[in-house]
């Protein structure tokens, strides 16, 4: 009885890992995706390498 | 210039715009419109596109008297320049060159309508939402409908495929069977070339959720607005005589008949780009290429 309360918590355990991965990943996703149209629609690729130059040299 | 500026800062666009074309003012002023439609963003934006229209892209019209100005009419074109800016130039054509000026009502791609922002300006310029019933209810009210068969297909082709028609949807020939419009066939050349564009990313399109990702001269690479500044190219634009179907309305789900019809319509379109690009002189002047003269034998 004791081991079966243990997998079973287990378990529950590695759903709720598995969980917070996928919350994890879809998140970067929806990240990712906001930083490309931003990126894109605003300073684009020369305008953002500047912006970055102009960090990097301060 | 100066005051140039300051009237275009000062007045009101509205009353800017009506002085210029008092009858297209009168004929949609305070009428409720079910799409949204604004008469005063309409006037606020018509100077930029007006620009375009006379000045930037030098649009040749041929053929405006062939739209009638009254009744429900389909517009049927080539589509093409990643922006949509070829409906733009037929808006700006009815609205400065018809003898009696009318908007057009664009049936435009659900992306526009998922915008933020820009999906309010695209209903209050006069776009609609693409579908039936909307555009059913459009030939109701009697408007003039413009519809690009190739969808978002046609504006994002790469540069190398540039004015080879893709296959037409045949939704309009059913909604002009139905309803017994005439369909309207217009030839536009130039849009396909003033933003070249030389990739189409359709995975990184797909994973944003845009229509296609492409990379031009300008684009992803130079910061907002300068990407949207488009090549000075000279356009044309032919439109063809009306087209009135006369089937019964039984024949509007004639699947084979509506194909043919559909590929009848496409291939005239093609046909008048083929020769309207091989008359064309120069890409960025709007002359046609001219006669060769055999010298003067008199001298």
């Amino acid at each position: 009885m004791q081991d079966f309360d243990t997998q079973e918590h287990d378990s529950e355990v590695s759903e709720d890992g598995e969980g917070v991965s996928e919350r994890g990943k879809s998140l970067m996703r929806y990240l990712l995706k906001r930083f490309i149209l931003i990126l894109s629609f605003g300073p684009g690729v020369l305008g953002f390498l500047w912006l970055v130059g102009k960090i990097v040299r301060k | 210039m100066k005051s140039v500026i300051s009237r275009l800062l000062t007045e009101d666009p509205l009353a800017t715009f009506a002085r210029r074309n008092a009858s297209y003012v009168e004929r949609y002023q305070g009428k409720e419109d079910p799409f949204g439609y604004s008469l005063s963003t309409f006037a606020l934006w018509e100077p930029l596109f007006r620009f375009l229209f006379e000045d930037y892209f030098k649009v040749e019209i041929k053929g405006i008297e062939n739209i009638p100005g009254d009744g429900a009419a389909i517009l049927v074109g080539n589509h093409s320049g990643l922006l949509p800016l070829d409906g733009a130039m037929i808006s700006m054509a009815m609205t400065s060159q018809h003898p009696k000026p009318r908007r057009v009502r664009y049936l435009a791609t659900d992306w526009f309508f998922t915008l933020p922002g820009l999906c309010d300006w695209v209903r209050e310029t006069g776009q609609v939402r693409a579908s039936r019933a909307n555009a059913l209810k459009l030939i109701e009210m009697e408007e003039l409908i413009g519809i690009y068969p190739e969808g978002t297909r046609g504006v994002g082709k790469p540069f190398r495929e540039r004015y080879r028609l893709l296959d037409f949807h045949p939704g309009f020939v059913q909604l002009a069977i139905e309803t017994g419009t005439p369909l309207i066939p217009v030839s536009t050349l130039g849009g396909d070339e003033i933003y070249p564009e030389f990739v189409n990313l359709k995975k990184l399109a797909r994973f944003i959720g845009m229509p296609f990702y492409p990379l031009t001269l300008t684009f992803p690479w130079l910061p907002f607005p300068l990407y949207l500044i488009p090549l000075p190219v000279c356009w044309k634009i032919h439109i063809h005589k009306p087209i009135k179907l006369d089937y019964p309305k039984e024949a509007a789900n004639d699947r084979k008949l509506v194909h043919k019809l559909a590929r009848e319509v496409q291939y005239q379109i093609q046909h008048e780009v083929n020769e309207m690009l091989a008359s064309r002189q120069s890409l960025f002047s709007s002359g046609e290429k001219i006669q060769e003269v055999a010298p003067n034998q008199d001298h």
